[in-house]
């Protein structure tokens, strides 16, 4: 079971990047791996070579995906594992954690919508619901009351000159901010500066509140 | 050159390397024009926020005619985010710059010592000028700045740019400037990838290992230079190991490259500083924390427009153009120099050309000095001092939501009010703004509605006769239409997005008289210099269409608008015609109608919106083709002209039908 499941994920992967041919599937996985995914009716080939997750298919490889980049997460932002390093753990983690275990993580973690590589966590419906039943320690910036003082855990940004602004304001993990105003616009302290931003920005910042 | 500015005339001719360049570097809102204007005999304009400084000035030592020094933008990087830091760095590859002095902010070290390090890397010899030395320590923070010296193995020099303290010092180093001893190993990835590009790399006066550094970070700026001293092969290869390097990471390489720079620049940073916790909060902090409070907030904005009005549009427009006028000019200066023209050329029209109705004294300088000299001066008083108070930013990221149903980010609101100083500066910094789409909305409404201080000055004098409500309905309907357009353009508008806000906000200061009397000083000079020849022009040019007797006709010609849709005198179209010149000379056109007693309150008002909205003056007019293009700045013209006109149109309706 354990190879359908690797393979679904890599072929999740290959969707991403849209590389998602049979070429490229058939340079990591074999041939008679390909055949059995099709016979069970858990992915399409189409004419052109382009393989499509379906039914099932699709479910396995979110699970799974949801998994080991939530395993990421826990790694490098709670752990402090390099992020390098994090990607082979999260490799077996992926493959023992449940469910309900990994609904749990996510909701401590602050339901993270990106991995320490940049890329999309499918939403579970811990996600949806967005309970609050276990009191996560990583939590949005917008969440933080105004003038708690927090650390930068991680940041979630796609956008490449935001980024590059955000590192050189020194917006980066590890740093202490204190939130000073949420509204109109989110201002926050960063050791002797103010830095003042939007929601859209705000989204992306998650820490851990000190007391 | 991509920029032009004033003062780059005489670089070209001693590029053989007679004088040495001196290039001011550092973040934006560090004091670099502060320190510029201390080094040098010129004042660059200085303001508490980042971005003042769009354009490149130079000026010699003060100490030492052979060294130049250069002022430049702020930037967080050599490797561009938006075209402001683009000029810093093409300073750095394409001039020949000999060293630098680093200008860094004592509070904010580790971004000071990022950038340090970047032009270490660059091969360029440097000081440091740790500015705000004192802002520092009044915050608790102790630098060793001797052993930041052993460091980076160059000097070091704390500073007060803002009070002339340690600028001796630093010019004394400069003779002792090196290039940093920094040796930072990036990931292997990006190491090989250096080596692999490196020896292909046109010789410049950066370093290639830099040059490959900015390259690999995906730095787009840099394909134009790179393809006018490459060959194309050479170009192909470099691609191939750019986008190589960029899928072994998921992230991008350009912010790999910083997050080591930065935990290089932070261990030097713990080693060097010594941080005080200071308990208490000063009388600024805590005044901050209102400022930036969502109610309020609103209080500050409220004391700050009747500060305008009252010191503007009362102190300056009423009391003082009157004493300005009424004493000196109609009571002492016009009527003896009518004297001595009445019996030096006669009557006649010598007489009628110098104090006639259409006289230059007795229009185009009383004008000029007797009515908006006064006025722009308080003006620019206020406007320095908010400038200077560090209020402007903070205002910025209050109405930024408002901003952004406009498709605009908060960072557009600096252009903005800049345009309350003057338009056409405003436009040139329209530049800062990420989008295209940004940069255009901000241009059009700064051409629409926004008036610049000399015409403000005016309209506030007309407007300070009628009373309080009239400048309510005044500054209403201007916002009004400026939001309105604003999104109907955001609508219009499809190319760009709307880009993220982040702006960081620089320390709430009390404003330094100094400061605040330099830069009026500066910039009235500029003021009269550019102002008083269009008066005399525009004067002449009236003075002819009478002696003509063309002005009638043109009265007639406009009628219909002027008389039948605005309700004003016919007269008013020679404001119309001063205000395609300038927009305060439009605004002081109707002021003399004002004063012959022709326009009663509605009229006043309804004159001040349209001529506030009207055409923006000739200069912003040709700034405006520089930087948006011809089609643009057409568009423009013919969609404001009748804007301004139906507007005041529907106001001249609505207040006759409210007001009688």
């Amino acid at each position: 079971m354990e190879i359908i499941e690797e393979a679904l994920e890599y072929i999740w992967v290959l969707e991403e990047q849209e590389e998602n041919t049979v070429e490229n599937f058939l340079k990591v996985f074999d041939k008679d791996i390909l055949e059995r995914l099709v016979r069970e009716g858990y992915i399409k080939i189409k004419g052109n070579g382009e393989i499509k997750l379906i039914g099932r298919g699709r479910k396995i490889a979110k699970k799974i995906i949801r998994r080991h980049r939530l395993a990421e997460v826990l790694l490098t932002t709670v752990f402090d594992v390099e992020k390098e390093a994090s990607e082979g753990f999260a490799c077996k983690f992926e493959h023992i954690i449940d469910e309900e275990l990994t609904d749990k993580i996510c909701t401590f973690l602050g339901h993270p919508a990106l991995c320490p590589h940049g890329k999309e966590i499918p939403r579970g419906e811990c996600c949806l619901k967005y309970t609050k039943e276990v009191k996560s320690i990583i939590i949005p910036l917008q969440e933080l009351e105004i003038g708690k003082k927090a650390e930068i855990v991680y940041t979630l940004i796609k956008d490449k000159s935001l980024l590059e602004r955000f590192s050189s304001l020194g917006l980066q993990p590890k740093r202490v901010v204190e939130l000073k105003q949420k509204f109109p616009s989110f201002t926050i302290k960063l050791g002797s500066s103010l830095i003042s931003f939007d929601r859209e920005v705000a989204k992306s910042i998650y820490v851990k509140p000190l007391d | 050159m991509a920029f032009m500015c004033r003062g780059c005339g005489e670089y070209s001719a001693n590029k053989s390397g007679k004088k040495e360049i001196v290039a001011l570097v550092g973040n934006p809102n560090v004091g670099k024009s502060a320190l510029f204007s201390r080094l040098t005999h010129k004042s660059a304009n200085i303001s508490n926020y980042p971005g003042t400084t769009v354009e490149i000035f130079q000026a010699p030592l003060r100490f030492d005619g052979n060294v130049e020094i250069i002022d430049t933008p702020g930037t967080y990087s050599l490797i561009p985010n938006g075209e402001d830091e683009r000029v810093t760095r093409d300073i750095l590859l394409n001039w020949h710059i000999d060293k630098v002095i680093l200008v860094v902010d004592s509070k904010n070290l580790d971004r000071g010592i990022n950038l340090a390090i970047q032009i270490a890397e660059a091969g360029l010899p440097l000081v440091v000028a740790l500015n705000m030395f004192d802002e520092a320590l009044s915050k608790g923070i102790l630098i060793d700045y001797k052993k930041l010296e052993k460091i980076l193995k160059t000097k070091v020099v704390p500073t007060v740019a803002i009070e002339n303290k340690g600028i001796k010092e630093l010019y004394g180093s400069l003779k002792n400037a090196k290039v940093p001893k920094i040796d930072i190993k990036y990931p292997d990835e990006i190491e090989k990838a250096v080596k692999e590009i490196e020896h292909m790399l046109p010789e410049s006066r950066i370093s290639r290992r830099s040059l490959a550094l900015m390259i690999l970070s995906g730095d787009e700026t840099l394909k134009d230079y790179l393809r006018k001293n490459l060959k194309e092969k050479e170009l192909r290869h470099i691609d191939e190991v750019v986008n190589t390097l960029k899928r072994k990471f998921s992230i991008p390489v350009g912010y790999i490259i910083n997050r080591t720079r930065q935990k290089y620049a932070d261990r030097i940073v713990s080693e060097i500083i010594k941080k005080e916790e200071i308990k208490y909060k000063t009388f600024l902090d805590k005044l901050d924390d209102y400022i930036i409070h969502p109610f309020y907030s609103l209080f500050f904005i409220f004391v700050t427009i009747l500060f305008f009005y009252y010191f503007v549009g009362v102190f300056g427009a009423g009391v003082l153009v009157d004493l300005m006028e009424e004493k000196i000019f109609n009571g002492i200066i016009n009527p003896k120099i009518k004297e001595i023209v009445y019996t030096v050329f006669g009557d006649g029209i010598i007489k009628d050309l110098l104090v006639g109705e259409y006289g230059i004294f007795t229009m185009a300088l009383t004008y000029a000095f007797a009515i908006i000299l006064p006025v722009v001066t308080t003006f620019f008083i206020a406007f320095g001092i908010l400038e200077d108070s560090g209020y402007l930013p903070r205002l910025a990221s209050y109405v930024n939501i408002v901003l952004k149903k406009i498709g605009l980010s908060g960072r557009a609101i600096i252009p903005l009010i800049l345009g309350a100083g003057c338009v056409t500066m405003a436009t040139i910094t329209t530049r800062t703004l990420s989008t295209v789409k940004e940069r255009l909305i901000a241009t059009y409404l700064l051409a629409l509605a926004i008036p610049c201080s000399a015409q403000q000055g005016v309209i506030l004098s007309l407007i300070a006769g009628v009373g309080i409500l009239a400048f309510g309905i005044w500054f209403g309907v201007v916002i009004i239409v400026l939001v309105l357009v604003g999104y109907m353009l955001s609508k219009i508008i499809k190319t760009g997005e709307s880009s993220f806000y982040i702006y960081e906000l620089p320390p709430l200061r009390v404003p330094k008289l100094s400061n605040i009397i330099i830069k009026t000083w500066t910039r009235l000079k500029w003021y009269l210099i550019e102002a008083v020849p269009i008066f005399i022009l525009g004067t002449l040019l009236l003075f002819v269409m009478d002696k003509l007797n063309m002005l009638n006709t043109l009265y007639r010609v406009f009628e219909p608008v002027t008389v039948n849709l605005l309700g004003l005198p016919r007269e008013a179209a020679s404001a119309f015609i001063l205000g395609f010149l300038r927009r305060d000379f439009g605004a002081a056109g109707f002021f003399a109608l004002y004063e012959k007693g022709l326009l009663d309150s509605v009229q006043i008002i309804v004159s001040v919106v349209t001529i506030t909205l009207f055409v923006p003056c000739l200069a912003n007019l040709l700034i405006m083709i520089k930087e948006r293009g011809v089609k643009f700045t057409l568009v423009a013209l013919i969609t404001i002209i009748p804007t301004a006109f139906i507007i005041g149109g529907i106001l001249n309706i609505l207040l006759r039908a409210f007001m009688g």
